[in-house]
């Protein structure tokens, strides 16, 4: 196949070379037209060297990272604190929710490498489960945002609500991993399991026969299997395929990013007028979480969105390719927010950081108890005070640091 | 803090598995449609991309005799009468088929 490419375009360029006159009137001539006026398809599959790399090195790290800190938030509230708050029902979800995105991720790359051999129904729920998670966890982090918004500014008003706040934080919960599953719900429905050729393309017809792609030759055909959006007619797919990711970037980005911005803003208005001497780690905390939160899922956003936008438009082939790649490497970016997590939310909370101390302690001890019990005194004696209790009194599990 | 080490291996594992396995398979779609014209002596059949499954556009891609694949707008009149002729070849060539 490449040779005989190789060969033609010698005898085009040989041939354009001794008769360029010719070229200018015949501009119907194949053999020239093909290095002027005809566009061939475009592999802009991300090159597999990067995808290489950032799938081993950098994923893998995300995933143990992100399952270790995730499964110690959630040891900690299964064995050593029984959820109190609004908060510690939020904080247990996210942790869930980010739990089984990183067992979904590693599972989602490694069908993908093998030709997502267990079929479609592997395909999308593999797929679906990363979709409910991606949303129902930024979705509750908005949630801890309001939270504590409710907390600390609407502190007065907010006190009957949150007096019942376990049924409501519970009744929350269910709403958001709802609305989670109904937006991947396109992603459960239209994710299938399918054989593309070379060519992305449904039938060929050639002079002297017709051959679906299944049953090509195997000169040309290279076909392999794949997990993505399949469509019956033309108009759903052109709905879906811009519906989809604008969906996945309002609720999954802008909405939780308007309101944490509203928040915690004015969370930090009321941190900053309070005379405290532990305010300064408050503001610090509130900083890093909506800056991490920006910092991870904003260029991804982005550049999603100039893709949606652009979508069903011509693009060179190389403009196609740095979109790609672009995504690639601000996607990796965004997953790196799942371990982040547990150290911005839960491991921040003096709280949370003495019950986990707790089990250091109960799985090191015995013989070391000792050890456990000074580290644990002096997380006390530090003066790692909720800031919460010093901004309005007790109920404090909320927001400590 | 020991009962972790087994989850986390395995994850590793996977991971680690994964790197042997890695494979390398293209797929192109067309993104861009041709301004020029094939001239219909050189073509030898066609495809249909549509945007209901990997690809963003609706093309036609031509497959030259010299084996090279060009993209077509579908709604330019010269790529639906060069499918015409291709479909009447075909026909008449099924009808010579069936004489014999």
């Amino acid at each position: 196949m490449r040779h005989r490419a190789t060969v033609t375009q010698q005898r085009t360029l040989n041939r354009s070379t001794a008769d360029l006159w010719q070229k200018r009137v015949k501009m119907n001539d194949s053999y020239d037209d093909i290095y002027n006026n005809l566009e061939e398809p475009c592999d802009a599959q991300v090159s597999p060297t990067v995808q290489h790399v950032l799938q081993v090195y950098v994923y893998s790290i995300i995933c143990i990272l992100g399952f270790i800190g995730n499964t110690l938030v959630i040891l900690t509230y299964a064995f050593y604190k029984r959820t109190k708050s609004m908060t510690d029902v939020y904080l247990l979800n996210v942790a869930i929710a980010d739990i089984l995105f990183v067992v979904a991720l590693p599972l989602i790359i490694f069908s993908e490498q093998n030709q997502w051999a267990l079929g479609t129904w592997s395909c999308k729920l593999l797929r679906g489960i990363y979709s409910i998670n991606l949303y129902s966890g930024i979705l509750l982090l908005a949630c801890i945002s309001l939270d504590r918004y409710l907390a600390i500014v609407q502190a007065r008003r907010s006190f009957w609500l949150r007096s019942r706040t376990l049924v409501y934080s519970y009744l929350i919960c269910a709403v958001v991993w709802l609305k989670a599953f109904l937006l991947s719900l396109p992603t459960f429905i239209f994710y299938e399991h399918y054989e593309v050729g070379e060519l992305g393309t449904e039938y060929s017809y050639y002079n002297d026969e017709v051959t679906d792609n299944s049953t090509t030759d195997g000169e040309e055909d290279k076909s392999h299997y794949v997990c993505y959006f399949r469509f019956t007619n033309n108009d759903t797919a052109q709905h879906m395929k811009r519906l989809v990711p604008s969906a996945q970037m309002a609720v999954g980005f802008f909405l939780p990013l308007l309101i944490m911005g509203f928040c915690y803003s004015q969370v930090l208005f009321v941190l900053l007028r309070a005379r405290n001497f532990q305010r300064h780690k408050a503001v610090r905390v509130v900083m890093t979480v909506v800056l991490v939160f920006i910092a991870c899922h904003l260029p991804y956003n982005m550049v999603l969105l100039y893709d949606t936008i652009t979508i069903f438009f011509q693009k060179e082939c190389s403009e196609e390719r740095t979109i790609k790649l672009v995504l690639f490497l601000t996607e990796s970016l965004a997953f790196l927010h799942c371990c982040l997590n547990p150290l911005l939310y839960a491991f921040v909370g003096v709280n949370f950081r003495n019950h986990f101390c707790k089990i250091v302690e109960d799985v090191w001890c015995l013989g070391k108890r000792y050890i456990g019990a000074r580290r644990s005194s002096r997380a006390n004696s530090d003066g790692y005070y909720s800031s919460r209790r010093s901004v309005e009194g007790e109920n404090a599990t909320s927001f400590t640091m | 803090m020991t009962r972790l080490t087994g989850p986390a291996l395995a994850l590793l594992l996977l991971l680690t598995v994964s790197l042997f396995t890695q494979e390398t398979s293209a797929l192109a779609c067309c993104r861009k449609y041709s301004k020029g014209v094939l001239n219909f002596s050189h073509i030898r059949g066609y495809s249909i991309q549509t945007i209901k499954t990997v690809c963003k556009i609706d093309a036609i891609i031509f497959h030259t005799k010299t084996g090279r694949n060009v993209c077509a707008n579908p709604a330019q009149t010269w790529v639906m009468q060069s499918i015409q002729m291709l479909r009447e070849k075909v026909k008449t060539m099924m009808k010579k088929n069936t004489k014999q």
